[in-house]
């Protein structure tokens, strides 16, 4: 009796859903969305790559010219080397290397930090500051709501759907009169409410396995990752069936769906605006960013004093040495000396960077801590990381660049302390970076959802006890 | 086959019905007359157990309501004040729907046809969306519930209001039908005219209380209003 009356419910509501245009025209909206969005993230990540490959293309092609220049002046032997055997020249001015943070396979679906933070780096023999920013966290949902993409659609427009598609499901009986005949009829009125629930829980399933394989299809080029694919699509699955649930609660509340809606509306504010808005705040207000103002102030004047500092010895040195004077503008005592104007800068402006960075990290602290606050912040947290365009990742990546340009500069100080030129098997030994990846998204996700899951269970709990006791009249 | 024993229903201080003995039979037809607040939709209500009592039992068939919800509901129909159905299904969507959660889904589609023919649908409306049926038709079609559910007792809030009296007669002849049938029927109305010519007793409520029981038979029209208007001041 209680499956043919699940079943008996879930056809009817079937059958109305199939018949209640402005249902459709909400998922039409949604599946419309998803698919603008994963078209928008495809062409943005399309463009990342082109970009990152155009410049390694000019990389490669300076590289191959300096490199033939040497090589042709190493045949001949003739007349003083070229400049571009000259370690300085080539470390400082003529070549860089492109470090770059390859997209993840599902990086079209979350733009998160990305638009915030750079994808590569143009390393030269510079020091660090010259060419990394000093990074600040901001409020992820803030980065998002800048661009339209697909994890928008899912943090922001899902739920609205699902409250749109759900806000009346059991208030509406009632409203328009219906409940009494269905209570009076035999049937368990709790059973007949669920099915109705199953039936628009089927519908909004279908609605989302439709927008991921639209978004798979749309958005994400090259080997599909089975892994974060599923993972993905777990994550909007918890999600949907938090607020589903969630509108599930305030249905058994036994209020008018006018009050429904408004309930579920304001919860929606708080939740997926108001609480990022306010834990983005409180992390700098109570960690603010130091003064970037201030930091290339400090900047400018340890320059100078490091070039004053630098002046100075040189005039002492040549005092020393008048049999020197004059060969300072040679390019080898030229680097020399930039080598020495750029570690006092660097110990100069270190203080503020460590103060930048420590800011910077107990932000991202704050915000991981209270992420749990925000269904919205745990599964864009989620969905960044899946991505690959979460802050930990382009924490790692900058922390590699940095380790990567220890190398490049030691490549080329060496040369340039020693006084040897570069030669044309040289140019093939300069360090390349390569990205070591370190997917930890599994570990990452499974938190934040595992909590959204036993907070959506608890409610499914409160809803289904209330609903239980659902007043006819 | 309908039996209340001290049957109470209170909010606080304020009764809503106030020990209600009531037994109504096969093949009766017993009328709650009444004014507004006078305790007859709770009657039905806790018959129906929409509502919990604060005292006393309801049973139908010698099953109570509250222990036995689901299977005293299978045994009784139900028809509101305003039959209220899906607006985008047609009437004999909503007849099947209602039928089969009702136990009867073996109803085929001309049996569904012939419920509804029989209360006076026109054919031609019985397949069109409920959204542009009229009270009348909606009250036909909450009959062609009750009838379908083929309910051995059945309660009725108030379910002329508002029909044209031409209407109300054809419901009465139905009612008269399932009387016949052997069904026990209770009917709250405010129509004293509509309780003589139908029902088989009738029973005057005020502020809660069974204030007076009469048989139609024994009391005439111009008594029953006397008697009526009596309780009511």
């Amino acid at each position: 009796m209680a499956q043919r009356t699940f079943r008996i419910a879930f056809a009817l509501e079937w059958t109305l859903v199939l018949r209640n245009r402005a249902i459709w025209a909400v998922l039409i909206l949604l599946v419309a969305l998803a698919g603008l969005a994963a078209v928008n993230g495809h062409e943005r990540v399309a463009a990342m790559r082109m970009l990152v490959a155009g410049l390694n293309r000019d990389e490669v092609q300076t590289q191959t010219a300096l490199k033939g220049s040497v090589a042709r002046w190493e045949a001949s032997r003739q007349g003083e080397p070229p400049t571009v055997a000259n370690p300085g020249t080539v470390g400082f001015s003529l070549l860089s290397h492109y470090a770059a943070l390859p997209p993840m396979p599902l990086a079209a679906l979350a733009v998160g930090q990305s638009d915030v933070l750079p994808s590569y780096y143009r390393v030269t023999a510079n020091p660090t500051y010259t060419f990394l920013a000093a990074g600040e966290i901001s409020n992820p949902l803030n980065a998002l709501s800048g661009s339209f993409d697909f994890a928008f659609v899912i943090v922001f427009i899902l739920p609205i759907v699902i409250v749109a598609i759900t806000f009346d499901l059991v208030s509406r009986e009632k409203e328009m009169g219906v409940i009494g005949l269905v209570a009076a009829s035999g049937a368990s009125l709790t059973r007949v409410i669920l099915a109705k629930a199953a039936a628009r829980g089927v519908i909004l399933a279908a609605a989302l396995v439709l927008i991921t394989l639209e978004a798979l299809t749309l958005g994400v080029d090259g080997p599909p990752d089975v892994l974060a694919g599923l993972l993905w699509f777990v994550a909007v699955t918890v999600y949907a069936v938090f607020w589903f649930v969630l509108a599930l609660a305030v249905n058994s509340t036994n209020r008018p769906s006018v009050t429904n809606g408004v309930i579920l509306a304001n919860i929606w504010l708080v939740l997926v605006v108001v609480t990022p808005a306010f834990i983005g705040t409180a992390a700098n207000a109570l960690y603010p960013a130091p003064s970037r103002v201030a930091l290339t102030t400090e900047m400018r004047e340890a320059a100078e004093e490091a070039d004053k500092a630098a002046a100075s010895s040189r005039e002492a040195y040549f005092f020393d040495h008048p049999e020197l004077a004059g060969k300072g503008a040679n390019p080898d005592g030229f680097y020399v000396q930039v080598l020495a104007t750029n570690a006092a800068v660097e110990r100069a402006v270190s203080p503020l960077l460590t103060e930048f960075d420590d800011q910077a990290r107990k932000r991202e602290g704050i915000v991981a801590a209270l992420k749990f606050l925000s269904p919205a912040l745990l599964v864009d947290n989620a969905l960044t990381v899946l991505a690959g365009t979460d802050g930990v990742r382009f924490s790692g990546f900058v922390r590699q660049v940095v380790e990567f340009h220890r190398f490049w500069r030691q490549f080329f100080e060496t040369r340039i302390v020693d006084g040897t030129d570069m030669t044309a098997r040289s140019f093939d030994q300069i360090p390349t970076f390569q990205y070591q990846s370190n997917d930890n998204s599994l570990i990452a996700v499974s938190l934040p959802l595992a909590a959204l899951a036993l907070l959506a269970s608890i409610l499914l709990m409160v809803a289904m006890r209330r609903l239980a006791r659902y007043p006819v009249v | 086959m309908l039996q209340a024993t001290g049957l109470t229903k209170a909010y606080g201080d304020n009764y809503a019905l106030r020990d209600l003995d009531l037994s109504i039979g096969a093949g009766e037809i017993y009328c709650l007359l009444g004014a507004n607040g006078a305790g007859k939709t709770t009657t039905i209500n806790l018959f129906l157990n929409f509502i919990a009592p604060t005292r006393g039992t309801a049973e139908v068939n010698g099953l109570n309501v509250v222990l036995h919800p689901l299977e005293t509901k299978r045994r009784l129909a139900y028809i509101p004040e305003t039959v209220m159905l899906y607006g985008s299904l047609s009437g004999i969507e909503n007849l099947s729907y209602f039928a089969k959660l009702g136990g009867h889904a073996d109803y085929s589609d001309d049996d569904l046809q012939g419920f509804l023919t029989r209360v006076g649908l026109q054919e031609g409306a019985q397949r069109k969306p409920v959204s542009g049926y009229s009270k009348g038709m909606r009250q036909k079609v909450g009959v062609a519930i009750a009838l379908a559910k083929q309910a051995n007792a059945l309660l009725l809030d108030e379910p002329t209001s508002g029909l044209d009296p031409k209407a109300s007669n054809e419901f009465s002849t139905l009612l008269k039908q399932l009387q016949g049938e052997g069904a026990a029927i209770l009917m709250a109305t405010h129509d004293l005219f509509r309780a003589k010519e139908t029902g088989t007793r009738i029973g005057i409520m005020r502020e809660g209380r069974l204030m007076q029981q009469l048989s139609t038979v024994e009391v005439s029209h111009a008594d029953l209003e006397r008697i009526y208007l009596e309780h009511m001041h």
